[in-house]
């Protein structure tokens, strides 16, 4: 036998056994078809593909059969932002319009300004910190500072900075809102950028309570209340709250806040 | 029998906080200024999950605010400043009905050492209670100062019997530790309704229902090893009688109440001394010139009772309450002594752990010492990346909490709080689904269970 007898020989039967297994595919995938809408893959097509489940389904691939098949609002991918609204929306036939993007906001400037109650020796996060005695800082409000926002964020958007509070990147960030989900104390709130006041403070206790822990934390002293123009203002528990339908960010509150917790962007 | 002190001096406050109990906080019946007397109810909640509180000493009301607690959060409490010349209180027995009993109980505020009320134990809503255990393995929760160890055999012993009445259950046990010889020998050879008590220990799969039918009596004394931790119920049950206890349940579900000796003492004082429960013997170690068990009423702060005991030793660097191992470290010695406080313990600064946990080196010391046959070193691995199923699949629910692993941990491992904490995160996780549901159908083992 010489060479090319042989090479001829092995390329039939490799080519004769690549084309019957390709027929009994081509069949098989025809006899145990299951019917998809094709529109469900073009949308998964368009979604981020992250699977970071903050549109509250399983993975985007489940958000695109829901959107498609039971109607599921289309503006629930928070991570693909409006293009992928839009996108989606041009998929399905349906008009849409854009809504603000909204970012986390942390609700405390405590950090360094508030003093600890003892000394912390134990695994670095906040859930376990506030197992032990609800956290060693003196306010049970605040943020713990123990990064558990910076390991829930699936983008790599929160950093703790140099006074031990989160920092959010909005560059990175997608609103998708794990870090707000999983914080233990519920620090984080999500805020629109054209909201410019905030109050940087989250503590219910008393004003003396708080001045006693925190240089920085809201007494509740309801001057800002008083001398809002706009009776935007109101205190709940010792704690101001800005409606931020009626807000102005005319910058009186901040100016009139004793302990400069009112910030204005 | 254990000596127990008296403290004499009275401290210059009690805080007594409105929650010292598993359940619902209670509502302050005083307002600021008031005068109270000795065991006159000051918090009183109308759920069935929360147990009454009571003043401890005669004074007047200085504040009602938040105040530290022994568990580590704050609680909101009744401050309390005793006055010279308050009239001593005179205690009546009271003369109580069957069907009164457990609400006897609820008002004169027990409370289990491990924080359920106790009448929750006994009459648990919608489950039937056929055996009642009072715990006695610790001497740390001796319940109150008696003159001769056959009267603490025999208060128990009258203790138990109400306890049964009050649960509706028809038999009871005492359980002593096997190395107490003070115990049993108080207990051994005691006459009682006629028999003599025999104490019987717990051997191999010679459980107590056994012990019920060999010496024909609905009321036995037992004794097994010495086991402790925070969540021992479910272990201490299937030890003395052989149920298993699932994920999600407790004793109660397997129709077993478990009482300790503080509480039956507490219940036999408010039946035969008419006394609600004030006072509680906290046993006091560690630094301190002269560690002794010691009498204290409820609300306490830590300083008097270590000031009782003769001051710190040096400088104090960690004050542990309820055992050095189990406890919660204090931030602060103006924690009162609460219903659930049985011990305090005291560190010297050089004794305190600060070192930074390295990696674990796989010496496997935390496997040898664990009571439950769990692998600490595993599951601290899988708690600490987060993969919480898996350590759900490894049993961690079975963990009794009772923090050898992290003791002897020569990398310093915070073992035992990486466990808790992936328990929390389970129990979260779960805590959607019914608990008969989930232990059958995901096959979650707890204390054996399939």
């Amino acid at each position: 036998m010489t060479l090319t007898t042989l090479l001829i020989q092995a390329m039939a039967t490799l080519g004769g056994l690549g084309l019957v297994i390709g027929i009994m595919l081509i069949a098989a995938s025809k006899l145990f078809k299951v019917e998809t809408n094709p529109l469900v893959e073009e949308v998964v097509e368009v979604l981020p593909g992250a699977n970071c489940g903050a549109c509250g389904f399983a993975g985007c691939a489940d958000f695109a059969e829901r959107v498609v098949n039971e109607n599921a609002p289309l503006d629930g991918c928070p991570v693909g932002g409006f293009e992928t609204v839009k996108e989606i929306g041009g998929i399905l036939g349906q008009e849409v319009s854009e809504a603000e993007k909204e970012y986390p906001y942390l609700r405390c400037n405590g950090g360094i300004h508030c003093v600890d109650r003892f000394d912390y020796v134990g695994i670095e996060d906040c859930t376990a910190v506030i197992m032990l005695s609800d956290g060693e800082k003196g306010c049970n409000y605040g943020c713990m500072g123990r990064g558990t926002c910076v390991r829930a964020c699936p983008f790599d958007a929160i950093t703790i900075g140099e006074d031990r509070l989160p920092i959010v990147n909005k560059n990175l960030c997608k609103s998708c809102g794990l870090c707000i989900e999983a914080c233990p104390n519920e620090v984080l709130m999500f805020a629109k950028d054209s909201e410019k006041v905030h109050v940087q403070c989250n503590s219910h206790d008393k004003g003396k309570a708080v001045k006693a822990v925190c240089e920085i934390g809201c007494i509740g002293c309801k001057i800002c209340e008083k001398n809002c123009p706009e009776e935007a203002i109101t205190v709940t528990k010792f704690l101001a709250e800005i409606d931020q339908d009626k807000c102005t960010a005319c910058g009186i509150c901040v100016e009139k806040c004793p302990q400069k917790c009112i910030e204005i962007k | 029998m254990t000596k127990v002190n008296i403290m004499k001096n009275m401290p210059e406050k009690v805080i007594i906080p409105l929650k010292q109990h598993d359940g619902s906080i209670c509502e302050p019946l005083v307002k600021k200024g008031d005068m109270v007397c000795e065991g006159q109810k000051i918090g009183e909640c109308g759920s069935y999950d929360s147990a009454s509180v009571h003043s401890s000493v005669s004074g007047e009301v200085v504040s009602i605010e938040e105040a530290p607690h022994p568990s580590g959060n704050k609680v909101n409490s009744v401050v309390i400043q005793p006055s010279e010349d308050a009239e001593c209180v005179d205690f009546k027995p009271k003369d109580v009905p069957v069907s009164e009993l457990a609400n006897l109980i609820k008002d004169a505020g027990i409370v289990e050492h491990y924080g359920t009320p106790t009448h929750m134990v006994l009459k648990p809503e919608g489950k039937n209670i056929d055996t009642v255990l009072v715990n006695a393995t610790s001497s740390e929760w001796i319940g109150g100062h008696y003159d001769t160890p056959s009267q603490y055999s025999s208060q128990v012993l009258d203790a138990l019997k109400l306890l049964m009445k009050a649960a509706g259950a028809s038999r009871g046990a005492i359980v002593l530790r096997n190395d107490d010889l003070e115990s049993i020998s108080a207990f051994d050879g005691l006459n009682f309704d006629g028999k003599n008590i025999t104490v019987a220990p717990l051997v191999g799969k010679r459980k107590v229902k056994y012990y019920f039918k060999d010496m024909a009596s609905d009321i036995v004394v037992v004794s097994q090893d010495h086991i402790y931790g925070r969540k021992i119920l479910d272990l201490f049950t299937y030890n003395v009688t052989g149920r298993k206890v699932s994920f999600g349940c407790d004793p109660t579900d397997v129709g077993v109440a478990i009482c300790s000796v503080k509480s039956a003492k507490a219940l036999y004082d408010a039946v035969n001394a008419g006394k609600p429960y004030i006072e509680t013997v906290v046993s006091v170690s560690g630094k301190v010139k002269d560690p002794q068990k010691i009498l204290v009423r409820i609300g306490t702060p830590f300083k008097d009772v270590i000031e009782a005991c003769g001051g710190y030793i040096g400088e104090a660097g960690k004050l542990i309450a309820n055992g050095a191992i189990t406890g919660v470290a204090q931030y602060t010695d103006d924690v009162p002594v609460s219903k659930t406080t049985t011990s305090i313990f005291v560190q010297s600064v050089d004794e305190v752990v600060r070192g930074e946990s390295v990696a674990c080196i796989h010496c496997a010391r935390c496997v040898d010492v664990c009571p439950v046959n769990l692998v600490p070193s595993r599951l601290t691995a899988l708690a600490d990346q987060g993969r919480f199923d898996e350590c759900r699949q490894m049993h961690i629910m079975n963990c009794v909490e009772c923090g050898r692993c992290a003791a002897v941990c020569p990398s310093k491992i915070h073992v035992l709080q990486l466990i808790r904490y992936a328990k929390s995160s389970i129990e979260k996780a779960y805590e959607d689904f019914a608990p008969k549901q989930s232990s059958t159908n995901l096959k979650l083992g707890c204390c054996g269970g399939e």
